[in-house]
């Protein structure tokens, strides 16, 4: 299997966990705004933890969307200096977008850890809210891994 | 360094970080921290990456954005939107333009439980598109009309456009619904008068059809009521006030897919493509959103807004011609830029000299909205064209930009109308204060 397709279906698969996620928090708020307006009677635990689930399930999304390239570009200087500089400029576009991600999963590490310490807890059921920030930031350290992958398919075409 | 210095050195690397092929979003962010560093440091610029992003993804209101999607997802791969075309076809396909009506009133519908324009367009290449090429209407004409039918989208709640102002303006994502809907009637009336104008100087582009024996009209009604009972649901989950919009966003995204499996025809190819494009798009528009809260982030703290808006503040020109110049200058930057990209770069610095000039945030949210509606159609970067063109591609590029002008024109009458009256879009939620 070629790395390109190891990374799609990795990276698909990651984001049907994420939508499956979004479309589990949205059944259980549509059944707590249902039990608030009938019976008065909200779900505890529902606002408490779904704001931690949407970082979560959202982030599950986000290697997709490296992998499949689907951030917005301007490709104009390819039209004006050529196919060949403009795959050299995907290539070097391709590094600074690794570096940005690596930065934000290492910030995300840090930030969890600083979570942790301080014992943060969410307001109602009292539950940590560091493990899902150290799950938001292990998604984060799998986007590495997926620009890195982009990176390399992106030097091959230079090749060309 | 003066802040209006900063600011102007700030876009420049922004646009030559774009130019290069990076990322919108990306570049955003890799300014946005560059530019806090250079006035605080690098360490306190490096906690921003997680700081901000996690409020961000952590957001209920920014969480109705892939709801939102995932609806029209839903909704599309239930076939609704065919649906919603037969039945305003069966009603109004004999008049003369009558496809382009029910196209125009069938995006319209349909956008009401879509989140995304390209979606919509897309929807409707493939249920509009072959039907009117089939009954002889003009290629140009019909790729046009759908184009047209597709951006309109934007202005029609609930619309991903406006979601997206509200975070970054930090309005109420609510009032800018209520807001969207006096203009966005307006719209579907200009949008349906473009048609009765072009078929009334051509008639040649859009033949007169057999009227439909009224059983069969009956009965694609019929066939279209469960869309129309989704369509109901959402609306009123937005605006009876029972529901928060989230919880909105998430009864529409649960019972459009109920709907869906109970209607008992979800194409599951279509179904998968519609998963796998939200999953991109929900990457795409929170990457952008981050970005643009690091770039605001950036302008705040070096006080671009204020300096612009003295700036602004000293001339001597009244507050209408500097509004219309904003307005010029947003459809030149739309005609090299993607338009909601345009609207995230420049909302930092842009809506405080809107607000200093005593307007309305939510206002200036409606009339954004329309500028990337007719961004979306406009050459050289016409989104929806360029989706159009791709499922069409028997249909030219200039073929659809020659299609779209009659509904470039009701887009541009419709900015001016706002602009110009701005209780167009504020009477309601006035109204409802």
């Amino acid at each position: 299997m070629s790395l390109e397709r190891i990374g799609v279906l990795a990276t698909r698969g990651l984001a049907a966990v994420g939508l499956v996620l979004l479309m589990t928090l949205a059944v259980m708020t549509l059944a707590d705004g249902l039990m608030r307006w009938l019976a008065n009677r909200p779900i505890d635990g529902v606002r408490d933890v779904g704001a931690l689930l949407i970082a979560v399930a959202v982030s599950c999304c986000l290697p997709v969307g490296l992998m499949e390239r689907s951030n917005i570009t301007i490709r104009a200087a390819q039209a004006a200096l050529g196919a060949a500089t403009g795959r050299a400029l995907d290539a070097i576009a391709a590094l600074l977008v690794q570096l940005v991600i690596a930065a934000m999963a290492w910030q995300f590490t840090v930030f969890a850890g600083k979570i942790a310490r301080a014992g943060e807890t969410t307001w109602v059921l009292k539950i940590p809210t560091a493990p899902f920030w150290y799950l938001v930031a292990a998604i984060l350290w799998i986007a590495v891994v997926v620009q890195a992958i982009v990176v390399v398919l992106e030097a091959r075409k230079l090749r060309r | 360094m003066s802040p209006l210095l900063i600011g102007a050195l700030g876009l420049a690397a922004l646009f030559g970080l774009i130019v290069l092929h990076v990322p919108i979003g990306i570049a955003m962010i890799i300014v946005g921290i560059g530019g806090y560093a250079l006035q605080t440091g690098w360490a306190p610029a490096l906690t921003l990456l997680a700081s901000e992003p996690s409020g961000l993804l952590a957001s209920v209101d920014l969480a109705t954005v892939p709801l939102f999607l995932l609806m029209g997802t839903f909704a599309t791969a239930a076939g609704f939107s065919r649906d919603i075309y037969s039945a305003a076809a069966a009603v109004m396909g004999h008049r003369r333009g009558g496809l382009g009506y029910a196209t125009i009133g069938g995006c319209a519908t349909f956008g009401a439980v879509c989140g995304s324009s390209t979606a919509t367009a897309a929807t409707f290449a493939k249920a509009a598109l072959p039907e009117m090429l089939r009954r002889g209407y003009a290629p140009s004409f019909s790729a046009g009309t759908i184009a047209a039918g597709g951006a309109m989208k934007s202005l029609i709640p609930p619309s991903i456009v406006m979601i997206l102002y509200a975070i970054v303006a930090q309005a109420f994502i609510f009032d800018l619904f209520i807001a969207a809907l006096v203009p966005a009637v307006l719209a579907i009336a200009l949008n349906l008068l473009a048609v009765a104008v072009v078929v009334r100087l051509d008639p040649g582009v859009a033949p007169l059809a057999a009227r439909v024996a009224m059983a069969e009209r009956w009965a694609a009604v019929r066939a279209a009521a469960p869309a129309l009972a989704l369509l109901a649901s959402v609306f009123a989950g937005i605006y009876s006030g029972v529901f928060t919009v989230n919880e909105a966003a998430s009864v529409a995204a649960v019972l459009s897919l109920v709907f869906a499996f109970a209607r008992g025809r979800l194409d599951r190819a279509s179904l998968w493509q519609g998963l796998r494009d939200t999953a991109a798009a929900t990457a795409m528009i929170y990457v952008i959103i981050i970005g643009a809260s690091l770039f605001s982030y950036y302008m705040t703290l070096a006080r671009v807004p204020e300096a612009l808006m003295s700036a602004i503040g000293g001339l001597d020109v009244p507050p209408l011609a500097i509004i219309f110049a904003l307005l010029a200058a947003y459809l030149v930057l739309g005609a090299v830029f993607d338009e909601i990209a345009a609207m995230l770069i420049t909302l930092p610095f842009v809506l405080p000299v809107v607000q200093g000039l005593g307007y309305d945030v939510v206002w200036w949210g409606i009339i954004n909205v329309v500028v990337i509606e007719l961004g979306m159609i406009t050459p050289p970067i016409g989104i929806i064209v360029f989706v159009l063109h791709g499922l069409a591609p028997q249909i030219s590029l200039p073929a659809i930009y020659r299609g779209v002008v009659p509904f470039i024109v009701a887009d541009l009458v419709l900015l001016v109308l706002l602009t110009l009256f701005p209780a167009i879009a504020l009477w309601l939620p006035s109204l409802l204060k």
